[in-house]
């Protein structure tokens, strides 16, 4: 079992000191018209310029790596010229665990997180014969004979079925993506920036019923960088620093093919278990969390997670949606940046990255005032993970 | 010019025998000889009690409808949309995805009864086919799934 004392330990001992992003919405326009800009590399390269510049940091001074999905560390270190004492590969939510974990364990001192992915002028498959990701998740090739394909269509069997089982309604799912779409339009670097009524989500074509066009992320290039270091170092600095304050994780992997986790759990056990982690090592709870960012590669991720962390009751979330409340100006942001569904689709790194605006005080029209604590929670296929970061000086 | 084809179902040692079967018109599974669950995918152990030996064993051919999605995308040049796709609680545990045929969007309804019908299609040949003798080559057979109260024609019974 995880060590709720050492864990504790863990507690504001790490932290985000630097964050770069790439162009997202200049790039996204370059890619329609068929320019191609630059590959995942040159995304990465991007991002993590910009994210030592935000910090201060020099490139010296970083002894770690861990490279995104898309890049390979080995070669992202020859790309970008360092010779780090550790290095390693991860997803968003990884990472940040990964990097704290080393930092904790003394391999490195200052973590370079950096991804980069070329996936829309590399046509990244994600349905079809050789959609991405089938040898991790097997449901996602396993059924082509029958035409199931796409982590779409797997989200909109869980969405017919949580519709169900909640009541909850098309237009209560379709205020998600209206919600991040007003903070996209406050956000000059998302991809998505047009209004978005109610009506023009219930008007816009099904892709996999009952999930929309707007139920579905963006697909668009891009990098993202995170300097991540120790909160002695952090405040060396003197830069305003945001700590990670809580870690939750819990797998839902048995019977994953089978899509009983989706179909039948919601992942709601997981998220339970992740919950109680996260919130226990942070010493705090949904009524604290000032920011919310939810991994959205569907829509239908929002409201699962609203009700696995308690921010609403068991098929509470059509109610809150309803309300207006993941909204500007609303009782609970959410995605305050845009998300994947409007804003920019980083595979959660761009969540990151929003958090650490947010808790600085730097998100520009869309910030949210005093924000103090901000959450990351991601339910990917059944990998349940949370994190809680704090201002430094919260 | 062949027309296109379906998606080859997965090629590989556990996956197999249920394709062999499924051409016979009969859907099995595998069942664990230590605690007798059934389960799917086809693996190497029981991921109940880690139990290697397995047999496969006869389903009912019953189910319930747990959830449905109607394709409006395209993804494969030899499946025309709009079709529909359901994950199918059987009574012996494992769920089961399959095209739910001989009825529609507007006519289903959540746990619903169901039963498995086989339906001849041309499908891609799945990359290890020739390894196997009794491969049963051109046509692949799929285990459907169908409302239990219409009796379509020219279907049979799993
Ligand atoms: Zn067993």
């Amino acid at each position: 079992m995880p060590d709720p004392q050492r864990l504790a330990a863990l507690r504001d001992e790490i932290a985000i000191v630097g964050v770069g992003e790439s162009d997202y919405s200049q790039d996204y326009a370059l890619a329609r018209r068929g320019e191609r800009y630059s590959d995942a590399y040159g995304y990465a390269a991007t991002a993590f310029r910009r994210a030592l510049d935000d910090c201060g940091l020099t490139r010296d001074d970083i002894d770690g790596l861990i490279a995104g999905p898309a890049t390979a560390s080995e070669r992202l270190g020859e790309v970008l010229g360092m010779d780090v004492r550790w290095a390693d590969q991860a997803d968003a939510v990884q990472a940040v665990l990964k990097a704290a974990i080393a930092i904790h364990a003394g391999v490195a001192e200052c973590v370079a997180l950096v991804y980069g992915n070329d996936q829309r002028t590399a046509g990244t498959a994600y349905g079809g014969r050789d959609a991405m990701g089938g040898e991790r998740h097997l449901a996602y090739t396993y059924y082509a004979p029958w035409g199931l394909t796409s982590q779409g269509a797997l989200y909109a069997l869980l969405a017919n079925r949580y519709q169900a089982v909640t009541g909850l309604t098309e237009r209560e799912l379709g205020q998600v993506a209206v919600a991040q779409r007003a903070f996209a339009r406050l956000n000059p670097n998302a991809v998505m920036r047009g209004p978005l009524h109610i009506d023009d989500y219930l008007s816009a074509p099904y892709i996999c019923e009952p999930l929309r066009l707007y139920d579905y992320c963006l697909v668009n290039d891009g990098g993202v960088a995170l300097i991540v270091t120790t909160a002695e170092r952090a405040a060396r600095l003197g830069r305003p620093a945001v700590l990670l304050s809580g870690i939750g994780r819990a797998d839902h992997n048995r019977d994953a093919t089978s899509l009983r986790p989706r179909l039948v759990d919601f992942y709601r056990p997981a998220q339970r278990t992740a919950a109680e982690q996260v919130y226990t090592m942070a010493g705090a709870g949904p009524s604290d969390v000032d920011v919310l960012q939810i991994y959205d590669s569907f829509s239908v991720h929002v409201p699962l997670a609203l009700e696995g962390f308690g921010f609403c009751p068991q098929g509470g979330a059509g109610e809150l949606l309803a309300d207006g409340a993941l909204g500007p100006g609303g009782r609970l942001p959410v995605n305050t940046a845009g998300g994947h569904l409007s804003g920019s689709y980083m595979q959660g790194w761009g969540h990151q990255a929003e958090c650490v605006r947010q808790l600085r005080g730097e998100a520009g029209e869309r910030q949210i005032p005093h924000a103090r604590t901000a959450q990351y929670v991601s339910d990917v296929a059944g990998k349940v993970t949370s994190l809680i970061y704090r201002r430094a000086d919260a | 010019m062949t027309p296109p084809q379906r998606p080859a179902p997965q090629p590989g040692i556990y996956d197999t025998p249920y394709w062999r079967y499924t051409a016979a018109g009969e859907l099995r599974l595998q069942r664990c000889g230590g605690c007798e669950r059934f389960r799917y995918p086809p693996g190497p152990v029981c991921p109940d009690c880690l139990a290697q030996e397995s047999s496969w064993e006869r389903l009912s051919g019953a189910g319930t409808l747990l959830a449905w999605t109607v394709f409006h995308r395209q993804y494969f040049p030899a499946i025309e949309v709009p079709y529909l796709v359901g994950a199918v609680r059987t009574p012996e545990g494992p769920i089961l995805i399959g095209n739910l045929i001989d009825t529609s969007a507007a006519e289903l309804s959540h746990d619903m009864p169901l039963r498995a019908v086989f339906e001849t299609l041309p499908t891609g040949r799945p990359a290890d086919a020739d390894t196997h003798t009794d491969s049963p080559g051109e046509g692949w057979r799929l285990c459907q799934w169908t409302p239990l109260e219409t009796r379509p024609l020219h279907k049979e019974r799993a």
